[in-house]
Parts: structure tokens; C-alpha cells; sequence
């Protein structure tokens, strides 16, 4: 059978449903699934009055994604309302990101959308009284081995996730939006100096839309798992729908990249949002942001990598080349994280730790 | 087509390669499987269920693979795929068909949240269901066993799926779970049950399945109002005793053992409350199961 | 001193069984808990007037136990306010 990017069709074209066969049903649930997709995709047809319309087998699993999200989205308002309490008096200001960012703005792109942690970045000379306002407030250190612990206080730009004790959620909290080392180096201290506040909620931030398209953006363009990628593609096309009709939304766009050294990551989402996700973007903006784009052959390979592994990863669209597009991928965030010679070790052990515990589960994404 | 209707080499070649599509109402399971006790196993507890083409919709594609390498020869394990993914370490193969039916209700416990699923016992007479939650190890699933036997229909012996708009119970009538002693009981209690043959050392001891009786699988698409819930405690020489239970205890208690109750947040809550509407809530003290048929016979000629 | 007070009740679902006690369900965390019926009687009476000491709530509960003084039942009111406290059901704030 020839790979099919179901679901991604499927979103881009919802009127389609109509000439699916039982055994597309059956294939686009579970692409769905795999790719975390689902409850976006019942949403949309929830929007267009096309639920009713499905047949009732797949049906049940559209309403069943959707009670989890649903669910999830009151769960995450509660949880930034803990944290924030927990946080009060830390002189630590509560600045969200990503998933929890999107509810917290109610933006269209968090409906239909899972959720597993809640992120959020503490200026870095404010990560001890964070850390501490936490730990005070219920939150345990998480049980990472030492090494792994190394690893992520050194090379990542967080703290290992924390725990909370009783209500067993779990907290990211990033001091940075890359890692130190990385080959590109961005300002975030000048993604920090223009957060705004929630409306309704004057003690919670988040990025300003510019910024947090640039997160977005840099975030994918650098990750090595591939789970999330499709869904987290989606987010940055919803962000530029939403954001794009704003009046000098574009141009700010594609001035702050500029200014913070996120050009190429800007590009590439760009990029691939257009050929993957037909987002409609300025052919202008297209082309301005083209200074991110890297030389000639480096640059259709990256784009021609992007768009293979941005297929959801799924038996039904796992070939080769999707195979060796992702491996790369895998090796170059991680050669964008750290130089080569810690590459080279960490790499080996983590492989090590695969060959030696045939037991372990699958080693999945970290969740985004 | 009925998966008894098919050869024995008719039934291993189509599971084999993937295409047997189980009518599970109201589920559909797409099985693919290699190990052939498994197989075995499969025609003979589903043999009254219905085969659908394998160009119908199914909820759940699950394998069950023999483990390739030194694993296919020394010690043999099997493992559980769900659409493809590995889920769960591996087993030994012998427990492959036990791993089918817990990877079965592991695929609906986790996915259909149209349900609110209870981890309990179902079992109906004259319309009425009693719901018999319990944590592992307190002898409901012996308990519905002898009962199904003893003028009970079998809606479930794990997977109580209540519809939040009209309060009916649903079940799938499917394979009952015994283990260890209960095995025996069983066997000694109902001559006529058709049972796996006994695999010991599994996570949960000896492991036996027992053919649901042809009765409830053909009933099995009929929902029932629950009007019980029943909480069994076995203790052996215990006389019966049936004793009313707090209602909120119970609520919470049901609450506890649901699969998925905190995901369907206000919802279920007031699902839960409207089950605890229409149900007596009582304990149950037996020790011996000819006691159980007789308290539960008079529980059912109450009005 | 410490006056008690209701917290604001649309954010529970309350499902009474009556002298089996009640269920509780926060619609903002999503937790259920149960409540036993004594407790229940308290957020009674705390709903129809407040705020109310822990005393003056024991002199009610005491004549409405007749038989039962006010010092028999402190103690039990006392351990009730700090359930449904705990719950979130109920503030209390000093006076």
C-alpha cells in the first residue's frame, strides 16, 4: 500500500470525509491517534457540523479524543492557577510556554489538543528561588539517573521535569530556549523582556505572538523526536492564522528573527508550514525570510528531510526514506545541543542503555 | 460467519496474516497472532462470535507476535502490539491468548471514553444488571462465573461500560478470567464450563479463561439498567451475608475503580451519581457458592 | 476567633445521600470526595447563615441533638469544619 498522509489530507480537506471507505476510516483513526491528532480532527468537523455525519464506529472514537482534551485543557487551567499560587511572593514571575501558553491565551490552536506537561521559563539567575518555591509548594525532583541529571542541567535548557506529589503533574521549567552550547545562539533574554499578560490574569505571562511563533518555530527546527512533529507543526500553523490577520504581524515577524538570531528556524517553519500545511503566508514575508535560508544543497536537504519526517509516524508511513529523513534529524539536534565529542559519548550511551535492557519500552518523545 | 465455522487451518491462516475481524459489539478487533496455542485458544473461546470482512472498520488492530531471535526458540515469549506499537514487556508464549484478552480490555479501558468504564463484574437477570466491583483477588470474577451458570446472563467479567446518556450497562460477554483455586471451584461447581487448558506462573498465578455461556453471547447487545451494586467479599466458611453499604463509600468506591472517570470530569460525576440512583448498594460476605446462587436469586425476586 | 463562611458553591456538584453522607465534586480540580453526613449538616447551616463561629454552630447542632451538650458536640464540629476546609468547601478567617 503507498504511504498516505491520511490525516494530515484529512485536516487540510475536511469536506473529503464524505468519499472515505470503512478502511480509511480505520486508517485515519489511527494515524490520528499515533499522531495526536484526533481530537484536533473532531474538533474541526464539530465546527462544520460534519460530527453527526461520520459513521458511528469512527464517530465514537472523534467524541472519545475529545472528552480526553476537553478534560485535559480544565486540568491544565487548574494546574497553572497551582503554580502560580506557588509562585506568588517567589519574586519569580510566572511566564508560560507552549501547550499551557495556548490555554492560558485561548487561543484556537489549544482546542483539540493534548496535553502532558506544563512548560514554563524562569530567567536563569531566578531558577534556585524557582526551584525552591516549588519544592515548598509540593513539587518533587524527578528520578533521573545522575548522568541524566548532569545532562539536563548542563546541556538543556531546563530543569529535569518536577513532579507534583498529590496531583502526579509535571512541571518543565526552562531557563532558556536553547541549550548553551548550541551552535546557534539566540537572545532569549530579549524573548523575556517582552512578555504580556493573560487576559484576565495579570500574573501570568507568555510570549508576546511574535515570540511565540519564534519558540514554536525553533523549538520543531531543532528537535530530534519525531511523534509530536506533525501536531506541533499544526500549532505553528494555527499560531500564524490567528496572529497573521493582526495588522504588522509579518513584518515584526520577520524583524525580531532577525534581531534575535532565529532567522533560519523562522524560515524553515516558513518553509514547510506552506509545502506541508498550505499556510497562507505573504509571498513578501516568503521571501524576506528567506535570509534564514541556508546555502543551496544543505538547504533542499534540509527541507527535503523536513518533509518526510513531518509524515506522523505511523507502519502505514514508515518507509526507508522516512527512516534515514529522521535518523538525520535525530543527529543533527543532537549536534546542534552539544559539540562533537560529548555527542559522541551520549549518543553511545544512550544506545548502550537500549542493547542492554531488552526490557525497556520503546523510548518515546519527550512529551512537548 | 462465526470464528467456530472456520477450519483450524482456515482460522491460523487468516489470523497469521492479520485479517480476522472480530465482532467484539460494540467493538470490532482486528487480530493478527502467530502463536498457535493462541490460535487454538481463540477458536474455542470465540467460537460463537462473528467474523466480519477485513474490509470493515475495526477499533482496535492488535498483534501478538512470537519475540524473533534466540526468543523464538529458548524459553519463547510473545508480545503485545497495539497497531503496530509495542505495549508491555514480553511473555512467555504460552500466555500469548491471556495477553490477547488483557491487551482486549487494556484497548477499551484506555480509548472508549464514550463509556464510563467501571473495573467491575456485570451480570443481568429480568432486565436488571448487578454491578460487582472489587480489586483483583476478591473472588468476583469466580463469583460471576458460578452465577452465569446459575440463571444469570454475562454482560462482563472486567469491563463495565455504562452509556452517560441513559444510564444502561453494556458488555461484551466475553472470555471470564479465573485463576488459581478458582480454576478448580469452577470446574467442580459448573462441569459443564469449557475452560483453557491451566497456565501456570503468569503475573497473577495459574490463569485460566472460561467460555462465556452461548446464551449471553448472543445476547450480548443487550444493554441492562443496573439495579445492584454489589461489593463480594469471599472469605472460605464465611455464612452468606448481604448487608447494605454507605452510598457514598460506594460512590467513591466505584469512582476509584473506574478506568476513566477523572477524564470524563462533571460528566461522569453525574453519571456516577445517577447509577447510585437507581441502585441498591450492598456487601456481600460468602463463603461457598451455593450460598452466593441462592442470596442472589433472592435478590433478584425482590421488586 | 474564627468566623466560618461557605465557599463559593458553584465551583462543587454536591450529591447528598442523606444520613450516608455525600459526594462532593470540585468542577476546577476535578477531585471527588466523600463527605460524612455530620459535615454535610455544618455546610447546612453554614449556607443559611454566615459568618458563623465554631460555638455558635456547636450551641445550634447541640440543640438540635437534644440530649447532647454544647461541649459533647465542639469537638466533633470542630473536626467537620476542618474536613470541609480541607475540602475547600468551607473558609474560615480570623476575627
Amino acid at each position: 500500500m503507498a504511504a498516505r498522509d491520511l490525516i494530515r489530507d484529512v485536516l487540510l480537506a475536511p469536506e473529503s470525509i464524505t468519499s472515505l471507505t470503512p478502511l480509511d476510516w480505520d486508517l485515519l483513526m489511527r494515524q490520528g491517534r499515533r499522531a495526536n491528532l484526533l481530537a484536533r480532527l473532531a474538533h474541526v468537523l464539530n465546527a462544520r457540523d460534519a460530527l453527526d455525519s461520520v459513521p458511528s464506529a469512527p464517530r465514537q472514537h472523534l467524541v472519545s479524543a475529545m472528552r480526553i482534551t476537553e478534560r485535559q485543557t480544565i486540568a491544565v487551567r487548574h494546574e497553572i492557577a497551582c503554580i502560580a499560587n506557588a509562585l506568588e511572593g517567589s519574586g519569580v514571575p510566572l511566564i508560560l510556554l507552549k501547550g499551557a501558553a495556548y490555554v492560558a491565551a485561548d487561543l484556537p490552536v489549544s482546542v483539540g489538543r493534548i496535553f502532558s506537561d506544563v512548560d514554563i521559563i524562569v530567567p536563569r539567575p531566578l531558577l534556585g528561588q524557582a526551584e525552591s518555591a516549588l519544592l515548598q509548594h509540593g513539587w518533587r525532583g524527578s528520578t533521573l539517573s545522575p548522568y541524566d541529571q548532569r545532562y539536563y542541567r548542563r546541556w538543556m535548557h531546563e530543569l529535569p521535569p518536577m513532579r507534583h506529589f498529590r496531583r502526579d503533574t509535571t512541571i518543565d521549567v526552562h531557563h532558556n530556549i536553547l541549550p548553551e552550547t548550541a551552535r546557534l545562539s539566540a537572545d532569549s533574554h530579549a524573548l523575556l523582556d517582552n512578555v504580556v499578560s493573560v487576559p484576565g490574569h495579570d500574573r501570568v505571562f507568555v510570549l508576546q505572538p511574535v515570540d511565540m511563533l519564534l519558540h514554536s518555530a525553533t523549538h520543531l527546527f531543532h528537535e530530534g523526536e519525531f511523534i509530536s512533529a506533525l501536531r506541533d507543526l499544526f500549532d505553528i500553523d494555527g499560531l500564524l492564522r490567528h496572529f497573521g490577520s493582526r495588522p504588522g504581524f509579518w513584518d515584526e515577524l520577520v524583524r525580531r528573527a532577525a534581531a534575535v538570531g532565529l532567522s533560519r528556524p523562522l524560515y524553515y517553519a516558513l518553509r514547510v508550514s506552506v509545502d506541508l500545511l498550505r499556510t497562507e503566508v505573504p509571498k513578501d514575508v516568503l521571501a524576506t525570510a528567506s535570509i534564514g535560508r541556508p546555502a543551496a544543497p544543505l538547504a533542499w536537504t534540509m527541507e527535503r528531510c523536513f518533509a518526510l519526517a513531518f509524515q506522523p509516524v505511523h507502519p502505514s508511513v514508515d518507509t526507508a526514506a522516512v527512516k534515514a529523513a529522521r535518523f538525520a534529524l535525530y543527529v543533527r539536534s543532537h549536534w546542534l545541543r552539544m559539540p562533537m565529542h560529548l555527542l559522541v559519548y551520549h549518543l553511545g550511551r544512550k544506545a548502550l542503555l537500549r542493547t542492554t535492557s531488552a526490557d525497556t519500552p520503546v523510548e518515546t518523545a519527550r512529551p512537548a | 460467519m462465526k470464528v467456530g465455522d472456520l477450519s483450524p487451518d482456515a482460522l491460523r491462516r487468516q489470523v497469521g496474516e492479520g485479517n480476522l475481524l472480530i465482532d467484539l459489539a460494540p467493538f470490532v478487533a482486528r487480530l493478527r497472532c502467530d502463536v498457535d496455542s493462541a490460535v487454538r485458544n481463540l477458536a474455542s473461546m470465540y467460537a460463537a462470535f462473528s467474523v466480519l470482512p477485513s474490509d470493515h472498520f475495526a477499533d482496535f488492530h492488535i498483534q501478538v507476535m512470537r519475540e524473533p531471535g534466540l526468543r523464538r526458540w529458548y524459553r519463547p515469549q510473545a508480545r503485545f502490539f497495539f497497531d503496530g506499537q509495542p505495549s508491555f514487556t514480553p511473555l512467555p508464549s504460552d500466555q500469548a491468548f491471556a495477553m490477547i484478552e488483557w491487551g482486549l480490555n487494556w484497548c477499551v479501558a484506555a480509548h472508549a471514553h464514550q463509556y464510563l468504564i467501571i473495573h467491575a463484574a456485570v451480570i443481568e437477570r429480568d432486565g436488571r444488571a448487578a454491578l460487582l466491583p472489587a480489586p483483583p483477588g476478591s473472588g468476583k470474577s469466580t463469583l460471576c462465573a458460578a452465577l452465569v451458570h446459575r440463571g444469570w446472563r454475562l454482560l462482563s467479567d472486567e469491563l463495565a461500560l455504562i452509556d452517560m446518556d441513559t444510564g444502561q450497562v453494556c458488555g461484551m460477554a466475553r472470555p471470564v478470567n479465573l485463576k488459581n483455586e478458582s480454576i478448580d471451584v469452577l470446574r467442580a461447581f459448573a462441569p459443564e464450563a469449557v475452560l483453557t487448558p491451566p497456565v501456570p506462573d503468569t503475573l497473577k498465578g495459574t490463569v485460566s479463561l472460561m467460555r462465556p455461556p452461548l446464551a449471553s453471547v448472543q445476547r450480548r447487545r443487550e444493554p441492562a439498567m443496573p439495579a445492584w451494586i454489589v461489593l463480594p467479599r469471599y472469605t472460605a466458611g464465611s455464612p452468606p451475608r448481604l448487608v447494605a453499604h454507605n452510598r457514598a463509600r460506594t460512590s467513591l468506591l466505584i469512582a476509584e475503580q473506574s478506568f476513566n472517570y477523572d477524564i470524563q470530569g462533571l460528566r461522569g460525576f453525574d453519571a456516577l451519581c445517577a447509577v447510585l440512583d437507581r441502585c441498591e448498594c450492598l456487601q456481600f460476605t460468602y463463603g461457598d457458592l451455593d450460598d452466593a446462587v441462592r442470596a442472589f436469586d433472592a435478590l433478584a425476586a425482590t421488586h | 476567633m474564627i468566623a466560618w463562611s461557605p465557599n463559593e458553591i458553584s465551583r462543587f456538584r454536591i450529591k447528598d445521600f442523606g444520613d450516608d453522607g455525600a459526594v462532593v465534586y470540585d468542577i476546577a480540580s476535578g477531585d471527588t470526595h466523600a463527605v460524612d453526613a455530620l459535615a454535610m449538616e455544618l455546610l447546612q447551616m453554614l449556607m443559611e447563615r454566615a459568618p458563623r463561629t465554631a460555638d455558635s454552630i456547636s450551641a445550634d447542632l447541640a440543640r438540635l441533638l437534644e440530649g447532647e451538650t454544647e461541649a459533647d458536640v465542639v469537638d466533633a464540629v470542630d473536626r467537620g469544619l476542618a474536613q470541609l476546609q480541607r475540602l475547600g468547601l468551607v473558609l474560615g478567617s480570623a476575627h
